[in-house]
């Protein structure tokens, strides 16, 4: 079902379908009773005005209901408008039977019994609206006692209503004066039905005043921000409390009813719709606002669209009933409405895109979420992107991320305790939480809480990923320490001592001159595998970088290169020390943008510099030789060294063209631990 | 015989601990008087032995990085009669700038290899019993050939014949000395020597020996970029 500025993709369900199929049926009956207003002329102001707030309210109340609002208010809403409108067209339909058509007067009594009892039912629901606004629920179980009371003054008065409607004599006098308080056009047999009536017509204005007083001692009990959100309703309910007084003075005074009655009815139902509309739209109330997506430029969108429609649907019920029968006339404004009904609808998504472009739907929530993930910092970036889609996907007064020990981040402002924590989790292990809370009065719906959990999970495996990369580095660098010193300790001792033990052996040759030398060569040669064992330690992890740190090691790195090196420290870079992963990636890197110097530039001079910002380590490497072509990645060493800095959150950039100088750069988050002597 | 070196060996490896007792003892010019694993026997030994010498393994328990050098340093601090040698596994300069940190008397650093040369390894122990400095030719070397390709050094260049006075003077030799193995003159090592501690921004009329020691170390320095 087309929704009237309601976010196109959000998620509705079947109750915002059907909260819109019932606007609908009222704009329908609407139309219809303009229609029979256009021949009749009858109660004209009343029509009107009534009719146009009625459909507001019934408009409010589907907007309520898909904005997953307190539902039951809702419906309250949507039932209040329809009751009013068919009690309305029904008006108009049994002045037009009786006075137009000289229908029987048990068609004109049918027709007016409908109308009445659609009005015995809207007013209690009124009440039950103030009572229960703005949460849908009592203020206490203390109230409980005023709705069993409404309840039965409503089955009364329905009752009432009943029996009287079949003493009516003159339905036209019935229709047009008070007759429930003049008797006028009923038969006498009436009058035990009128006098309860008048009874129950007391208890209800008794339950009247008491309801506007329960939403005044709601809001002397809310807090500032609720207080603001259902002032206007208060507001409402006090003007009515003014509108009812001066409306019973007016009709004591006249016999039939004025216009000015007529206006006043008209007013409060107006004002009724206002009172809603201000602070659903003005003081985010249910946050209705955040799905309707206000502008000015939208709501005159809007406001055109619906007006046209509705002009449309009724200038052809006028059309058509000045020129056709009455019956036809009818049957034409509906179809004439349904078949407007898709282009309005259509015009109202075409313009929705146009103000606002395409809406974050659930599918594109998870998607976007999942594309800033890819490009984004983890794990401190990512708590801030979920903390964002969470509350934009799905409209919260707060949400609050928090990846343990690792990151946190919030968005909207904290009022009381999360409703819903959603573990972030991946493979059975916790990373943290997703804490959300709905604004006042409003609830989390299945299908938000499969989105947020849908989120969080997806930051589960993020960070899981995250934490395993690092874990890989981490282990690959305990690793490479292991074995350096297991050479170290091992295989060099070994050497050393059979060394020691060579030299004894040719001390004790007592002058075997033969044997004594090639003792001798072979202690040298042995030397030899100690020094390309020396080399070998210091490939796979340099001591000099474990004992002196990045700055030292990238010296040996330099100094050992055969060409012309300019080296570039950072002064405050000096004496400090980085976590093994972090040293030993930018090690690596230098060492590796070396190799790929020597082995492909071509070039006669390097420019070698480390930088340190006191959150991120820089190194960059620059040659001025022949350069290479970006995309052909010169030596495979490139993509190993863009794997090791992003798993530690850092990056790699290669800077090139063929025929110009190369520049490498490295970046990478990291935090000094110490200093040590230089 | 009281003119044996009186020795103490700290190193954690069996093998190398016993070959290099036994080596230094088939001299007949040391008396190894304790043979330790550890740091803190190292220094228990010391404080009861008094020796001539501590021949010292870079690399020992608990950490097996550089606790030898911290040893080195804590010995001559309580013992400044007592020389240090250092056996190392690097050839990195870094370890021999952090041994010398605080003054180059009576210390030696030498790269393992060293103990199958005998020679060398008795050399670098008269030294320091002596007060004198020895930093190994290899430590030097490395530096030197690497220079060559790099020379980032704010002084001015070494020709190639002080280069090799300096490698000398690195491994403690005295003028007389240097002459004999580079076939000069004693005069024109003493020139040459001379020169190098000018180009080095060092007193040339101070040439004591651990002045000639600090000389090689400025050196090495001076390939450190600033």
């Amino acid at each position: 079902m087309g929704t009237a500025g309601v976010a196109v993709d959000s998620a509705k369900g079947w109750e915002s379908s059907i909260a819109w199929a019932v606007v609908t049926v009222d704009v329908v009956v609407f139309t219809v009773g303009g229609a029979l207003l256009a021949v009749t002329g009858f109660e004209v102001v009343a029509f009107v005005a009534v009719s146009i707030g009625a459909v507001g309210l019934g408009v409010l109340g589907a907007l309520v209901v898909t904005a997953r609002g307190p539902v039951r208010t809702g419906w309250l809403l949507l039932a209040i408008g329809s009751g009013m409108l068919v009690s309305m067209t029904f008006r108009q339909a049994a002045w037009f039977a009786y006075e137009e058509r000289g229908a029987t007067i048990d068609v004109a009594r049918g027709l007016y019994l409908v109308s009445d009892v659609a009005f015995t039912l809207w007013l209690p629901l009124q009440l039950l609206l103030f009572f229960t606004f703005p949460d849908g629920r009592l203020p206490s179980p203390r109230w409980r006692p005023a709705i069993g009371l409404l309840a039965i003054v409503t089955v009364t008065a329905t009752g009432a209503l009943f029996g009287a409607v079949g003493f009516i004599r003159d339905p036209a006098a019935v229709l047009a004066g008070d007759s429930w308080t003049t008797r006028a056009g009923f038969a006498a047999e009436a009058e035990p039905y009128l006098q309860v009536f008048d009874a129950v017509t007391g208890v209800l204005l008794l339950l009247f005043v008491l309801s506007i007083a329960s939403l005044v001692v709601r809001m002397r009990r809310a807090d500032d921000d609720e207080r603001r959100r259902i002032a206007w309703v208060v507001y409402t309910g006090v003007a009515w409390l003014v509108l009812i007084p001066v409306a019973a003075v007016e009709r004591a005074s006249k016999p039939v009813l004025s216009n000015l009655q007529e206006a006043l009815g008209g007013l409060a139902v107006l004002v009724l719709a206002g009172g809603f509309a201000v602070a659903l739209f003005r003081h985010r109330l249910w946050d209705v606002d955040v799905v309707v997506r206000r502008t000015t430029v939208y709501g005159l969108l809007w406001l055109a669209i619906v007006g046209t429609y509705a002009a449309v649907a009724a200038g052809f019920g006028l059309v058509a009933g000045a020129r056709l029968p009455v019956e036809v006339a009818i049957v034409l404004t509906v179809l004439a409405t349904l078949v407007f009904q898709p282009a309005r609808q259509h015009l109202e998504q075409a313009a929705d895109r146009w103000v606002f472009g395409r809406r974050r739907s659930p599918a594109q929530a998870v998607h976007g979420l999942a594309e800033r993930i890819d490009t984004g910092q983890v794990p401190i970036g990512i708590a801030a992107q979920l903390a964002t889609t969470a509350s934009t996907a799905v409209a919260l007064a707060h949400v609050e991320v928090v990846l343990d020990g690792l990151a946190s981040a919030s968005r909207g402002t904290p009022n009381g305790e999360p409703v819903l924590r959603v573990p972030i989790v991946c493979a059975g292990r916790r990373f943290g939480e997703l804490r959300c809370r709905p604004h006042v009065g409003r609830r989390l719906t299945p299908d938000d809480e499969a989105l947020l959990s849908a989120l969080a999970s997806q930051v589960g495996l993020a960070v899981s990923h995250e934490q395993l990369s690092s874990r890989i580095v981490h282990a690959h660098e305990t690793e490479r320490r292991r074995i350096e010193r297991n050479i170290h300790d091992g295989a060099q001792q070994e050497l050393v001592a059979l060394v020691t033990q060579l030299r004894l052996a040719r001390n004790q040759m007592n002058g075997d001159e033969r044997c004594a030398q090639v003792l001798a060569d072979v202690q040298r040669e042995v030397h030899e595998i100690l020094v390309n064992l020396r080399e070998l330690a210091q490939g796979i992890h340099p001591s000099v970088l474990a004992d002196g740190g990045i700055v030292a090691a990238v010296e040996d790195s330099c100094s050992r290169l055969p060409l012309p090196v300019t080296l570039c420290v950072e002064p405050s870079l000096r004496g400090c020390r980085f976590t093994d992963e972090v040293e030993g990636a930018v090690h690596f890197f230098v060492s590796e943008a070396l190799t790929n110097v020597l082995k492909h530039a071509a070039a006669t001079g390097v420019d070698v510099r480390l930088g340190f910002d006191g959150a991120r380590l820089t190194a960059q490497v620059v040659d001025d030789g022949i350069g290479f072509e970006p995309g052909s990645a010169v030596g495979g060493g490139l993509g190993g060294l863009g794997d090791r800095l992003h798993a530690l959150g850092g990056t790699l950039s290669v800077d090139s063209r063929l025929g110009e100088r190369t520049r490498l750069s490295a970046r990478l988050p990291a935090a000094p631990m110490a200093r040590v002597s230089p | 015989m009281s003119d044996r070196f009186r020795v103490v060996i700290a190193e954690d490896h069996y093998l190398v601990r016993e070959g290099t007792r036994r080596l230094l003892e088939s001299t007949g010019r040391v008396q190894v008087v304790a043979a330790v694993a550890d740091p803190a026997a190292l220094l228990a030994a010391v404080d009861r032995h008094s020796p001539d010498v501590a021949v010292v393994d870079i690399r020992m328990p608990p950490t097996h990085q550089t606790e030898g050098i911290g040893a080195a340093r804590t010995i001559r601090a309580r013992h400044p009669s007592t020389g240090v040698v250092v056996l190392s596994q690097y050839a990195h300069a870094l370890y021999a700038f952090e041994l010398f940190r605080d003054g180059t008397a009576g210390m030696a650093y030498l790269l393992k290899d060293r103990v199958g040369d005998l020679d060398e390894l008795l050399h670098a122990v008269e030294t320091v019993t002596r007060g004198g400095s020895v930093i190994d030719p290899a430590v030097v070397e490395s530096l030197i050939a690497r220079g060559a390709n790099a020379p980032p050094s704010r002084l001015p260049a070494l020709t190639e014949r002080e280069h090799d006075v300096l490698r000398e003077m690195a491994q403690g030799h005295s003028n007389q000395a240097i002459a004999e193995r580079l076939y000069l003159s004693r005069s024109a090592v003493e020139k040459h020597v001379s020169a190098i501690l000018a180009k080095l921004g060092l007193d040339p009329d101070d040439d004591s020996v651990s002045r000639r020691v600090v000389a090689v170390l400025a050196f090495l320095r001076s390939y450190e970029p600033s």
